[in-house]
């Protein structure tokens, strides 16, 4: 029989992330054992599913770094983060993207009037498309968007509908339109959305919620996670606050 | 690739260890079923075989509501441990070993059914208690039966997806296996490591499935009274 130790330890943080930041938080994760010797492992998907399953199933979460107000107020509403903020002033925009040889589009109604198959952010799941729905529905046009779009799982599944050519065109954050050569952004959205930001903070009362809060101090403070942060096209809206 | 190797490290840990768990309750179930009469064991068949008929992620769902946070295991061990075992490795293993329940015990009640009850019945006439006349004379009769009964129960625990998701969640180095890592990069549109590990998957179900066509098809060594024939695949 395989020895039981499990995958992962358990004195080893949690931390669950926006799908967003998936692949600089992976690098911001080597950076810090690198540094300082400590580990951390993370859990990546939509803020909102990611946040209701902290909140609402029992997962054993130490941390997180998520996008938006809302996944803040389900954890908030449980009694589970009451702290500051441990990592913020990050932001993100909304761009629109299509695979490389498309045009650029003027506007979301000129998206709109050529009837494509756009790939979105599941509103239930995933931020995005809670911003995503607050951009079309400040120029009146959710309905004919939302009635034939592909509502995917997290910033990144939309992005890969695109890709994959499965879908015209993704509303999704500037940063995975980056991410992949296959796609290119058309728009870059300047309808009316809440500005997407993200939090990092602990989770109080769990086990390893001090060495979550230290990781998230060291990606606000250090210099060089601030750097990749800024290569893959995210963008700080306040100077670093203190040095590690 | 080098990422691959913990993901399917762990697939066989939880496939292992949800084989070890099924294998004593599905032998006592297929025991009771093939050669005990009692009141409920109409619904004792019925809810063995459930987990078959339900879509995968209700069987997450209902073991999550027992284990997670709200569920009334999941209080107990919260009390005692101070956590509960919703997404943990652990979860996986409780979601595959359900899943593939029905599986196993369906190819151990064939494999019971098929020895002859005389040949008990002799064997307690000599004296040997109940659990003796099952480990010395039933079990060897029946082992090919239950051999390949282990090995479906473990493709199928292997191949696990729906339940796991909801229960174990899908947390790369601690609950991620072969499918949920699968499920993972299609959704990102990791397209070529994604038909690596689909490529895994097919490697380890070929090779289980051969052994298990192979011990159902291998000719008999000594018994003449073993399993029914009907129990092995066309050959």
């Amino acid at each position: 029989m395989v020895a039981c130790d499990g995958g992962g330890d358990s004195d080893v943080p949690l931390i669950f992330v926006a799908a967003s930041l998936s692949d600089v938080v992976v690098e911001a994760g080597e950076l810090y054992e690198a540094e300082t010797g400590n580990r951390v492992e993370f859990s990546f998907g939509g803020s909102i599913m990611l946040a209701n399953q902290i909140a609402e199933l029992g997962a054993p979460a130490d941390g997180f770094f998520l996008v938006g107000d809302s996944p803040v107020l389900i954890l908030r509403e449980a009694g589970m983060y009451s702290d500051d903020n441990l990592m913020s002033g990050l932001v993100n925009k909304l761009v629109a993207i299509a695979s490389s040889d498309q045009e650029p589009l003027t506007s979301l109604r000129e998206l709109v009037e050529q009837a494509p198959r756009v790939a979105l952010g599941d509103p239930a799941l995933a931020p995005v498309g809670i911003f995503t729905r607050e951009a079309f529905e400040s120029v009146d046009l959710w309905d004919d968007v939302s009635k034939d779009a592909i509502f995917a799982l997290d910033t990144r599944a939309a992005t890969a509908a695109v890709q994959t050519g499965n879908a015209d065109y993704g509303i999704v954050y500037k940063t995975d339109a980056s991410s992949s050569d296959a796609v290119s952004i058309v728009y870059e959205i300047d309808e009316t959305y809440p500005d997407i930001e993200y939090v990092g903070g602990k989770i109080d009362d769990a086990s390893q919620s001090e060495a979550a809060a230290d990781f998230l101090t060291f990606i606000a403070s250090s210099p060089k996670t601030r750097n990749l942060f800024v290569m893959a096209g995210f963008i700080f809206d306040s100077p670093a606050t203190n040095n590690p | 690739m080098m990422y691959d190797i913990p993901i399917v490290a762990l697939s066989l840990q939880v496939a292992f260890v949800a084989t070890g768990l099924t294998l004593p309750i599905g032998l006592i179930t297929a025991w009771l079923l093939v050669r005990k009469n009692f009141r409920g064991k109409f619904l004792l068949d019925v809810f063995v075989s459930l987990p078959l008929a339900l879509p995968p992620v209700v069987v997450g769902y209902v073991l999550l509501w027992l284990v997670g946070t709200h569920g009334w295991v999941g209080q107990i061990s919260h009390g005692l441990f101070g956590s509960t075992v919703a997404f943990t490795w652990f979860a996986a293993v409780l979601a595959s070993s359900v899943v593939s329940f029905p599986l196993v015990v369906r190819s151990f009640t064939v494999a019971l059914a098929g020895v002859d009850p005389k040949l008990e019945v002799a064997a307690k006439g000599l004296g040997a208690g109940s659990l003796r006349t099952f480990l010395t004379v039933t079990l060897p009769l029946a082992q090919r039966g239950v051999i390949a009964g282990v090995l479906l129960g473990f493709v199928r625990a292997l191949s696990e997806f729906g339940a796991t998701i909801i229960v174990a969640g899908n947390i790369p180095g601690r609950t991620q296996t072969v499918p949920t890592a699968i499920f993972t990069r299609i959704s990102s549109g990791d397209t070529n490591s994604a038909w690596r590990l689909a490529l895994v998957s097919l490697v380890l179900g070929v090779i289980a499935l051969a052994v298990h066509n192979w011990l159902l098809n291998r000719p008999r060594s000594f018994d003449s009274s073993g399993l029914d024939r009907s129990n092995g695949p066309p050959s």
